[in-house]
């Protein structure tokens, strides 16, 4: 099973030769390649394998923690048509659409565009890319915590500055308002990770050849048409890729929000982690609970596969 | 010639404009942070001045004191060290075994396996937080430090793993092939020839694992109830959590605290970060 890789799938590059021995293996290097991933496996079978399976398992049982049956009723599919009908689920999953796809689009754009401007000969570009990444290195406890501080009405820096600017005219309580929560939210998460996408654009950007661009002024193109027709198809890998975790990370996003808003104002900022996790600690409704995880992984993955196939443009043979 | 002097001047403005916009890019997106350090330098009193004093005229190191020696905060930090060395340790070691073995060696279902170091990720964590209270619970194992490190493992090996095999892909096997020649060990010539080649990886996962343990909060939260137990995250999170009289300067002198050694680290390390970073997904 060699693949023969002769194009990189991400830059359209030629690919290292492949890896691998090209002989095959002794019954030594069996073992040993065993042995290299058994303590990996072992840690990974009891702390991603057994949740999952223990979730997916769980799914088909009524388990409520406050009912005193001593094992849980095999219920069979019933916990996934109440979460498929429940109304606040639907409420919670469009919310989460809102909030994913604007952080990650908003993050893009700005990561792109500072990514655009660094990508020039500048003097000090390291200094001021390692500035903008402060943002991401603070650790988001802390930035949740912070915001609490910075969007509190009466002395957070937000309403204050943007007071003096003459913005707003009076003191802002941004995370108790059903509007302005979630913007709060989405703004605070769009601060933390455009950095991420920045270094990773700016590299990129790094990897188009020059002769490309130099090939589009001879044939006339602006500032614009170099964007259309050379930077954007040539990044186009990276581009998908970059969004793609960013979306994906962005749907795990719990600490952000539990901390600022635990969801609040009442459910103005109920996330899908959120909501399962009050489904699963509040209601206590273990088997809903992982019905909605193990519906969202489903999601997830046919949302990945159909991303990278409309926005990759490539159907990914893994 | 005219048309080159009319190039170069706008370039030149070109090039001040950029400036420009990165200036007050920085400065709008440096605010908070800005804001964040001069409040724990901030008297009590002076935080409700208006109109606001941006820069505190009488800088006070209270806060700092009062967080510094306070035995909660020893003790979360001593926690949250001990738990993100350990995990940044355990998991670089593991990841960079199993990243090799898988990169190397010809496994049958390769695919599926790097599909489903992905798929993990897509599952949500909040999820892991039953089983993992019913089994540590189960084991006597909550409260304890190597719960916890197994914990940020879940989230941290499967991304070590991915990321380091293709680390491990991009460096042509020719130079294992000739340290084996030359008579080392396999191991021997992993140790000695490929894993400098991979530092740039190594560090930019270390560094990634390290934000992911140092920063937990959810898992924590749960599998430490005993406050002693617990770790800077939730500290700072957790513990003025339901206070109605908070104490700000107190909450950004610890933020503060906490946010100093992750730039540091990543200042001394960036360079070996940002390519470790980038190679990885460029490289493709």
């Amino acid at each position: 099973m060699n693949k023969t890789n002769t194009e990189s799938k991400v830059t359209g590059q030629p690919a290292p030769r492949r890896v691998g021995l090209p002989w095959s293996h002794s019954t030594g290097e069996k073992v040993l390649a065993v042995v290299l991933i058994l303590p990996s496996a072992l840690v990974m079978a009891l702390v991603v394998g057994y949740p999952i399976a223990y979730s997916v398992y769980l799914s088909f049982f009524e388990k409520i923690l406050t009912m005193p049956k001593p094992t849980p009723p095999f219920v069979g599919f019933q916990n996934y048509i109440s979460v498929i009908k429940d109304p606040a689920v639907l409420e919670s999953l469009l919310l989460t659409f809102r909030y994913v796809f604007i952080s990650t689009g908003v993050s893009f754009l700005i990561g792109f565009g500072l990514a655009l401007l660094l990508n020039r000969p500048l003097k000090g570009r390291p200094f001021i890319r390692s500035l903008f990444l402060i943002t991401w290195l603070i650790p988001s406890t802390v930035t949740a915590t912070v915001s609490r501080l910075l969007f509190s009405p009466q002395f957070g820096g937000i309403n204050l500055v943007l007071n003096q600017l003459g913005i707003i005219d009076r003191m802002l309580d941004w995370y108790t308002s059903p509007d302005l929560a979630l913007p709060a939210l989405m703004a605070v998460n769009i601060w933390r990770s455009f950095p991420y996408m920045m270094v990773m654009l700016l590299a990129g950007l790094q990897t188009v050849p020059d002769e490309l661009y130099d090939a589009a002024k001879v044939d006339g193109a602006g500032w614009f048409g170099n964007l259309r027709y050379v930077t954007l198809p040539s990044m186009r890998g990276i581009i998908t890729i970059v969004t793609l975790i960013s979306i994906i990370w962005n749907f795990q996003q719990f600490t952000t929000i539990y901390i600022p808003t635990k969801g609040g104002p009442s459910t103005a900022t109920t996330t899908l982690t959120v909501h399962l996790y009050k489904t699963a600690f509040y209601a206590f409704d273990h088997g809903k609970a992982s019905a909605m995880g193990t519906l969202w992984l489903i999601f997830l993955l046919l949302f990945s596969a159909a991303y990278l196939r409309v926005i990759g443009g490539r159907t990914r043979g893994e | 010639m005219k048309i080159n002097v009319y190039y170069r001047m706008k370039k030149r403005v070109e090039n001040v404009v950029v400036y420009v916009v990165l200036a007050t890019a920085l400065v709008v997106f440096l605010f908070p942070v800005f804001w964040m350090i001069t409040t724990s330098f901030k008297p009590e009193e002076l935080f409700f001045v208006v109109p606001p004093q941006w820069l505190p005229l009488e800088p006070t190191t209270e806060h700092f004191e009062k967080v510094l020696q306070a035995e909660w905060f020893i003790s979360y930090t001593t926690n949250s060290v001990i738990t993100t060395a350990v995990t940044v340790f355990v998991t670089l070691v593991f990841g960079s075994l199993a990243g090799y073995s898988l990169s190397r060696f010809h496994f049958r279902g390769l695919g599926l396996v790097m599909v489903l170091l992905l798929v993990t990720q897509m599952f949500p964590f909040v999820m892991y937080l039953i089983p993992f209270f019913t089994f540590f619970s189960r084991l006597n194992w909550l409260n304890t430090y190597h719960s916890l490190v197994l914990s940020y493992m879940a989230i941290a090996l499967p991304l070590a793993i991915w990321l380091l095999k293709s680390f491990f892909d991009s460096i042509p096997i020719d130079l294992e092939e000739q340290a084996m020649i030359d008579g080392a060990t396999r191991m021997g010539a992993f140790v000695r020839v490929v894993l400098p080649n991979v530092l740039p990886g190594l560090v930019a996962i270390g560094m990634f694992t390290l934000l992911i343990a140092y920063d937990e909060y959810m898992f924590t939260l749960t599998l430490s109830t005993d406050d002693k137990m617990r770790t800077l995250a939730v500290g700072v999170a957790a513990r003025w959590i339901g206070l109605f009289r908070f104490d700000w300067g107190g909450l950004m002198a610890m933020a503060t605290l906490m946010s100093i050694p992750v730039i540091v680290l990543f200042l001394l390390l960036q360079r070996y970060f940002i390519s470790g970073m980038t190679a990885g997904a460029v490289k493709g």
